[in-house]
């Protein structure tokens, strides 16, 4: 044998050789770390990575994936991974792990470096909580604790009761009547002042002018006296008789308030289900989130597998029939245990996976993962991806009792607040997913204890006392929302006899307080009524009664002119009679009305001589008497 | 010193040297029929072991391989067109499913268009190849060993006395 042939087919070997044992798991190791950084887009690090072909397997240790959204994190890491490949299905170019192993797996641990490939600026993860979800949040607010106080207190506000709106308006409406004829008074006041004013003015003007201005006046006067006869006449006899209507219409207000208390009261009972949603909702909401981002998960998984392997480029693959066909990938069992974070606590957990495939329709099997923790709350978790059919389902169902106790709060501190508690609330639930269409439910079972409901409003508060005590007869509750329809908006449903029983606990609350409550404004409204009808009377009582002797005095001065003005029309007027008059109401001054005295007596003689004219001679000449006729 | 450069001195003879225009026709030969098929497959791996076997010119073999690869890709549509026919006929199917079937046979590639028609493509031209290029090296075979005993790694590895009875000129 020649050196020249053997020593360059050696050479060849010990290459060949060199490369698998020294090269091949570096360069799988380096491949796997690019794989998983494309995948994760963080640094991945593989700390060993070892081949084995009799049998064949695949032994991965420590690896750290770490996590582009929390630098300085770790998605998951794990200790362990082994991998024992069949050897008859990897002859045929199947790689079928029969059984596989991965220990030590943890999520969220921390890494030494931050972990990201190259700076980039932070995207926004967007809302870890899908938009549906979040709008379901903001809608179930505790304000049905605000409403139900708001709306006991509307109903049972006195200040929105018909008796005083109807008060109110009787005031306002006798204010306005009384201001009228108080002004009609004043009027004709001034009217009749204008009147003597012009009698005192003619004082100064000739005698003719003197009679024709009071002549004037007293038609004035007549015209005066119609006007106030008229305005007496209605103020006597209209207001007592409406004043009686206006009182009736209060007692009117009085009953309808008090039927209406009757019935509001009971129309006060709160929404059953607002309040389950309120109570109830964040935490089955949140668990729901919880069960979609799991299925999602899975069906993501299920997605990566299934995306077809590296594209040749260099012309097509004929696929021949098989005589014992294989997936091309397919995981038939892997046994999973770690740490994993539980409700701010680390606690063991162990999963078996089984039948991850490439092909679930060849292998006709669904794919399954049974998750089991341990540690104070023990979870039970079975994810089922069946695609051996043309349309895939994907099924979750889990169960776990959680021990530690939860505080149910509705309201506001310092307001109307309802705080409960809950312990030993079991989970339960179940969610299918097919083709973008959920249908499942999450149902909770839970002790209910320590029941307090404050409230501060003055009229409800007594309420609060009886809803707690009657809140204090429920000892478990149940929830289940319901979910259906498509997964990027689902219709959702939350039943609960929690809200039930709460709406229960304020009827029956309402059932006691009623005839406190309805007693209490009915002593209201009475009062209120007596109050209004006395302060009536006080207030409106007086005015009238200054009002009508007002009046009356009035009428008294202008049917005095009045008389003077008939006279005078008639032809009967009597000097005297005016010029005492014209003396009674101060027209005349102290001389003239001696003068007025002189002309007066002057008068009456003349008019005696023209009723006997021989007396009337015989007194006026005396002397011309005893010149023609002595005796 | 000279113990450890003779294995060095051995390998570089059994590539430039002390080798026949068949050997050297025989590595072009090879280097075409790999260098045509797709790599990556268990039939480039057997052929590659092939070559290593045989007494074919490794170091023309590979420099063929290399340049034969670069150029392949323009040839594919006529590779894909033969192994699609291939593959296709009716005849042969049940050939093809049975060989499917046996072990290690979907790791050759067989089944792919590219890799049989140019399998097919390189087996056929590996006769002519090596026919035509034989008279070639025997005729230049001479100025070849002339061209490669100018470098002086080569004539450090075999002595002044090798290269000058290649070159047919008396040692200095």
């Amino acid at each position: 044998m020649r050196w020249s042939y053997v020593i360059p087919r050696m050479v060849i070997i010990l290459v060949v050789w060199g490369f698998f044992a020294f090269g091949f798991d570096p360069l799988l190791r380096s491949s796997a770390v690019s794989t998983a950084q494309s995948v994760t887009g963080a640094k991945a690090d593989v700390a060993g990575l070892t081949t084995g072909f009799f049998p064949p397997q695949l032994e991965i240790s420590q690896v750290d994936l770490a996590s582009r959204r929390h630098p300085g994190t770790n998605l998951v890491s794990f200790e362990r991974l082994t991998l024992k490949l069949g050897g008859e299905a990897l002859l045929h170019r199947n790689f079928v792990i029969e059984e596989a192993s991965l220990t030590g797996v943890r999520f969220g641990t921390s890494r030494a470096d931050n972990g990201q490939l190259e700076l980039v600026e932070e995207e926004d993860p967007g809302p870890t909580i899908p938009p549906w979800l979040q709008d379901r949040l903001r809608q179930h607010g505790d304000e049905w604790l605000d409403d139900i106080t708001a709306r006991t207190k509307e109903k049972l506000d006195p200040n929105t009761l018909e008796t005083y709106r109807v008060g109110n308006e009787l005031y306002t409406k006798w204010d306005k009547e009384f201001d009228e004829t108080n002004l009609a008074i004043e009027s004709a006041k001034l009217q009749y002042e204008q009147i003597r004013r012009n009698i005192e003015a003619a004082k100064d003007r000739r005698p003719f002018d003197q009679v024709e201005i009071w002549l004037q006046a007293v038609r004035d006067a007549d015209s005066l006296a119609k006007r106030s006869q008229v305005l007496l006449a209605e103020f006597r006899t209209r207001i007592p008789k409406e004043l009686q209507s206006d009182f009736g219409r209060l007692n009117q207000a009085q009953q309808n308030d008090r039927e209406m208390i009757r019935h509001s009261v009971q129309l006060l009972k709160p929404d059953a289900r607002r309040i389950s949603e309120s109570l109830l909702g964040d935490e089955m909401y949140l668990q729901l989130q919880q069960l979609l981002s799991w299925i999602e998960l899975a069906r993501d998984y299920q997605q990566e597998l299934k995306q077809p392997e590296s594209v040749r480029h260099r012309g097509i693959d004929f696929e021949f029939p098989l005589t014992h066909p294989t997936p091309r990938v397919l995981c038939r069992k892997m046994q999973i245990s770690g740490e994993l974070s539980q409700q701010g606590g680390i606690v063991p957990f162990s999963a078996v996976l089984t039948n991850v495939t490439s092909d679930p329709q060849l292998l006709g099997k669904p794919a399954e993962l049974h998750v089991t923790t341990s540690g104070k709350t023990p979870v039970r978790v079975v994810v089922r991806h069946d695609a051996t059919e043309d349309i895939p389902v994907t099924r979750l169902a889990f169960e776990f009792t959680d021990q530690s106790a939860k505080t149910l709060t509705a309201g506001r501190p310092h307001s109307h607040q309802l705080t409960a508690g809950l312990k030993g609330m079991h989970w339960s639930g179940g969610l299918t997913m097919t083709e973008g269409q959920l249908n499942g439910h999450v149902q909770i079972r839970s002790e209910f204890q320590q029941p307090q409901l404050e409230i501060r409003h003055r009229l409800v508060a007594g309420l609060g006392d009886i809803v707690e005590h009657s809140l204090g007869e429920i000892e478990q509750v149940t929830a289940r929302l319901r979910i259906a329809g498509k997964a990027t908006a689902p219709t959702i449903d939350l039943e609960s006899d929690l809200g039930d029983q709460i709406s229960d606990s304020f009827s029956n609350a309402y059932a006691k307080f009623v005839p406190v409550v309805q007693e209490q404004l009915a002593t209201e409204v009475n009062f209120y009524v007596e109050k209004q009808k006395k302060k009536f009377v006080d207030q409106y009582g007086g005015r009238f009664k200054g009002l009508l002797a007002d009046q009356e005095k009035l009428l008294a001065s202008i049917n005095e002119a009045k008389m003077i003005a008939v006279k005078l029309r008639t032809g009967q007027l009597d000097p005297n009679r005016v010029f005492r008059l014209a003396s009674d109401t101060g027209v005349l001054k102290g001389k003239d009305q001696e003068k007025a005295e002189k002309y007066l007596n002057q008068g009456q003689r003349v008019l005696d001589g023209i009723r006997n004219p021989q007396d009337a001679l015989m007194d006026s000449l005396p002397g011309l008497k005893n010149k023609l006729f002595r005796r | 010193m000279f113990y450890l450069l003779r294995p060095l001195r051995l390998l570089m003879k059994s590539l430039v040297t002390q080798t026949t225009p068949r050997q050297l026709a025989a590595g072009v030969a090879f280097g075409v029929l790999i260098g045509l098929i797709p790599k990556g497959n268990l039939i480039a791996i057997t052929l590659g072991v092939i070559l290593a076997a045989s007494r074919s010119n490794l170091a023309i073999a590979a420099g063929v391989i290399v340049a034969v690869s670069g150029l392949s890709g323009f040839f594919d549509p006529q590779f894909h067109a033969v192994g699609h026919f291939l593959l296709s006929l009716p005849l042969l199917q049940s050939a093809w499913t049975w060989l499917y079937n046996q072990p290690l046979m979907p790791w050759t590639g067989f089944q792919n268009t590219v890799v049989l028609g140019s399998l097919v493509i390189g087996l056929a031209l590996v006769w002519p190849t090596y026919r035509g290029s034989r008279p070639l090296f025997e005729k230049y075979g001479g100025h070849v060993a002339a061209w490669a005993s100018r470098f002086r790694l080569v004539r450090f590895l075999f002595g002044a006395e090798w290269a000058d009875r290649f070159t047919g000129s008396p040692a200095a």
